[in-house]
């Protein structure tokens, strides 16, 4: 379970980037936090990760805060995958799952069923054609899986995930929430940064924005205000389309179709 | 371990037997059995085992730093580390005079120790993370601590002079048995803190975020890695001067043999530093006649090509 | 084929030990020659010659390099040469003593022979003294003394009679050991000793030690008389060129006077005949 409470971070003294974000994640709960660029979702997710210390508020991880936990002990509880994974080229697909069973290793008993966890993994992440392949001879696609079959070994009660589904074609990204919700299912709490306002709330999953102010919001209730919230956190009007019964939002594309008729634009061949 | 790993450990064993035989029987000097084996016992042994123990130390040094440093071209000379520790080195000889030849080793070691970790770290924040300039800062340093040491052995103590040179350029004394004993104390060190936490050297590949949300204490085992390459590296220096390239080329070689896992890397890298000195110093008695060149003449043959082609590769790769 | 994990170890150390044990075979091809015992070994030229001249010739087993004189040393096996020593060959043999001269090899070399168990005497040789002492010790070392006594008496006499009618004040002189880079002798080189006893005056000596590197400034603005140099050392060309450069800047033109190289930078029995040369041209110099 991640708690984050009144949390203020900024890189540079003076532009405070993150001004009192509050958010939390219970057992059982994927949170999707979606926001522009920009606005501080890594931050946010390096924060809950305990990668970066805050300069005001409180971190907690399973009721203390994450930065007293004992290295390997909050290893074990919490896992984080940022954006960008800097692996080594060489690394063939199942050592880098393999990585996942560190903190295990470090603290006795060590975990007896690597092996048979492994096979999960890899069997819920269809990794077996590329389960002994190089990072270098990968698609991005699948070495977006390797990352994520890393954390699933971790085995861990809470998962932090900078864009999971980044490069995922949409049959992947469909598995990929699906098996987030299973895993909140088993009890997990998971956090993930998305650019997709849509995805997690068709599999049932919470949606908060992170707007340019800094501070984070939940995506509300009603029609008009998720229209609002979006709006504003975007600067690009949205239009919505309901889908099994979810509100689905998609940037209106006429303001873009007509600006390009209007204008005697540099794209436009004479 | 799979099997390539075990191959490769085998084959780098193998190769330091050779090489302890290359060392230990290549043109030994005529005489009757018992002359023979006063030579054998005397500087043949010791010189061996200090070559295996110092070859060694060099090539698990070398491999630590590209780890920590991450980058490919760095190793104990190109870094400048050897540079100011023979300097410190030199410094205590030509101050202390006669006296610190063979019982000033503790006071030489740890000057070469202080005077290398003391470049490293200036090297270090003066290029704050820039590979080339790293590289090229190291360049600098050896041949400003090479020049500062022939001044300094101009100045205070011109009889010296061509200890010094020899100093410079590397050379497996011959020591007393108990020198080489007491250098292999920090080897073993290395070598079974890093067997059982080969895992967490893997980690450090990955980026800081990672390493640490999987639970590595990363600055400590990055400084702690650090430490231990620059003493090996130093102690190295303090016995035998600035013997160039081994920890550059070692930790390529055990890389293509080995693969990249650090728990076998570390072993490897020991066996394959060892062997190649103990090649270099075979092939010193071999070709020497009365010419005895240093064994750091043979090391800079094979290890100055190798460096080239790495640092055009490098360059081709863009600095990574 | 793939060979078993623990059969590929196995194979590999039985082959690493196999090698080991090859080298009993080394060991024993190499002891099989049997080394005549000889108890001197000579680490310089100079003492080459003073054991010759004593009578310990046949005793030697190993020389410096150059081993030119006298013949019979040329027939020895080399085991050192300037600042470098063949450890090896001279543990092998096992000399009584070892001799040699300060400089010529470096004291760590002398350092580990006599840890390994070698006994090491080297000399000063800064002046015509030291080298008589070293003479007179050699011998007494070498159970040569009375020879070695005999020959001491026999160079001062020498000395002393090449002395004779020698002017009272001394001119200034400079010896040229090396044309490229510039090296002459300085204070405290023998051939310092070698200068004064000539009734000469070294012209460098005030300010520089003992084989200093100079430049040809310097050699003019001390105003030598006397330009000495090694005989068949230097390419004849560049002898010319130098003498011909200094003659440029000095008003009077200095005399060039050529000893053999081994007389002249070789301490030992043959001094006499280069302080002989020196002390003819010395008295020369004030005829007008």
């Amino acid at each position: 379970m991640i708690e984050l409470m009144d949390v203020h971070f900024s890189y540079r003294p003076g532009s405070e980037l993150l001004k009192g974000c509050s958010l939390s994640v219970s057992g059982g709960e994927v949170v999707a936090l979606a926001g522009p660029n920009g606005s501080g979702k890594s931050t946010l997710l390096r924060l809950s990760a305990g990668v970066l210390v805050p300069r005001e508020g409180e971190i907690l991880l399973d009721g203390h805060p994450i930065l007293g936990w004992d290295r390997v002990e909050r290893a074990k509880r919490l896992a984080y995958v940022p954006q960008k994974s800097r692996v080594p080229e060489e690394w063939r697909v199942h050592e880098i799952a393999a990585l996942g069973d560190y903190p295990y290793q470090q603290s006795p008993p060590a975990r007896k069923f690597l092996g048979k966890r492994l096979r999960e993994v890899r069997e819920a992440l269809s990794l077996e054609t590329v389960w002994n392949r190089r990072l270098k001879t990968l698609s991005g696609g699948e070495a977006q899986r390797a990352s994520l079959a890393r954390a699933f070994v971790q085995d861990t009660g809470s998962m932090v995930l900078d864009e999971p589904a980044a490069h995922l074609d949409l049959s992947y990204q469909m598995a990929v929430y699906r098996i987030f919700s299973e895993l909140a299912a088993g009890g997990r709490s998971i956090l993930i940064a998305t650019h997709d306002v849509n995805l997690s709330r068709l599999f049932g999953q919470r949606l908060v924005i992170l707007n340019g102010d800094g501070v984070v919001k939940p995506f509300p209730e009603d029609r008009v205000s998720q229209g609002e919230l979006l709006e504003e956190a975007f600067g690009l009007p949205f239009v919505s389309r309901e889908l099994t019964g979810v509100d689905c939002w998609f940037p209106d594309p006429s303001p873009f179709n007509k600006k390009m008729t209007d204008k005697k634009s540099v794209l436009k061949k004479d | 371990m799979n099997h390539s790993e075990w191959r490769a450990l085998s084959l780098s064993f193998l190769a330091v037997a050779v090489g302890c035989a290359a060392a230990l029987s290549l043109a030994l000097p005529r005489g009757n059995a018992a002359e023979v084996w006063r030579v054998i016992r005397l500087i043949r042994i010791p010189e061996t085992l200090t070559a295996l123990v110092v070859g060694g130390g060099l090539g698990i040094s070398g491999l630590l730093f590209q780890l920590v440093l991450r980058n490919d071209l760095a190793d104990p000379y190109v870094l400048g580390v050897a540079g100011g520790g023979t300097f410190s080195t030199v410094m205590v000889i030509l101050l202390a005079g006669g006296a610190s030849a063979i019982f000033g080793l503790p006071v030489r070691g740890a000057a070469a120790f202080a005077g290398g970790f003391l470049t490293l770290l200036f090297l270090m924040r003066l290029s704050r993370g820039r590979p080339a300039v790293l590289l090229l800062g190291g360049v600098v340093a050896n041949t400003a601590f090479a020049a500062a040491s022939r001044l300094a052995t101009v100045l205070f103590s011109p009889t010296q002079l061509a200890h010094v040179t020899a100093y410079l350029v590397g050379f497996i004394p011959t020591p007393p048995l108990w020198v080489p004993l007491v250098l292999a104390l920090p080897v073993l060190y290395t070598l079974l803190r890093f067997w059982s936490s080969g895992r967490g050297l893997d980690l450090l590949l990955l980026s800081d975020d990672e390493a640490s949300s999987l639970g590595l204490a990363v600055g400590r085992v990055r400084k702690e890695a650090l430490t231990l390459a620059t003493l090996l590296a130093c102690m190295a220096v303090s016995i035998c001067g600035m013997i160039g390239f081994v920890g550059l080329v070692v930790p390529h070689v055990a890389k293509l043999l080995a693969g990249h896992r650090h728990r076998v890397l570390v072993p490897v890298s020991f066996l394959v530093g060892a062997a190649f000195l103990l090649f270099a110093q075979g092939a010193g008695k071999l070709f020497a006649g009365a010419l005895l060149l240093p064994v750091g003449v043979y090391t800079s043959l094979v290890g100055a090509p190798v460096f080239l082609y790495l640092l055009v590769r490098s360059a081709r790769r863009g600095w990574r | 084929m793939r060979l078993s994990l623990p059969g590929l170890v196995v194979r590999s150390s039985r082959s690493g030990f196999l090698l080991l044990f090859l080298l009993p075979v080394v060991f024993i091809s190499c002891s099989h020659y049997k080394n005549p015992h000889k108890r001197w070994t000579s680490l310089s030229p100079s003492i080459t010659e003073i054991l010759f001249a004593i009578g310990a010739g046949p005793e030697v087993g190993g020389v410096c390099a150059p081993a030119d004189y006298p013949a019979a040393a040329a027939a020895l096996p080399v085991v050192a040469s300037w600042q470098k020593v063949n450890v090896e060959a001279i543990v092998a043999a096992s000399p009584e003593y070892c001799f040699t001269i300060d400089g010529m090899q470096p004291p760590r070399v002398l350092n580990t022979l006599s840890r390994l168990g070698v006994k090491v005497r080297s000399y000063p040789m800064g002046n015509l003294d030291d080298l008589f002492g070293c003479i007179e010790s050699v011998g007494a070392l070498t159970g040569h003394g009375d020879e070695a006594d005999r020959i001491v008496a026999a160079m001062k006499q020498r000395i002393s009679s090449a002395r004779l009618g020698l002017p009272r004040d001394s001119v200034d002189a400079v010896i040229v050991v090396g044309i490229k880079p510039l090296v002459v002798a300085g204070r405290n080189s023998f051939m310092d000793d070698m200068l004064r006893a000539a009734a000469f005056r070294n012209s460098i000596a005030e300010r520089w030690g003992n084989w200093p590197q100079v430049s040809l400034e310097t050699v003019a603005l001390s105003k030598p008389r006397i330009v000495v140099y090694p005989r068949g050392e230097f390419p004849r060309k560049d002898v010319d060129v130098f003498l011909a450069n200094l003659d440029k800047l000095l008003d009077r033109p200095v005399r060039p006077l050529a000893i053999d190289a081994d007389l002249l930078s070789r301490p030992g029995p043959r001094t006499p005949l280069a302080i002989e040369q020196l002390c003819e041209e010395r008295k020369e110099v004030e005829k007008p």
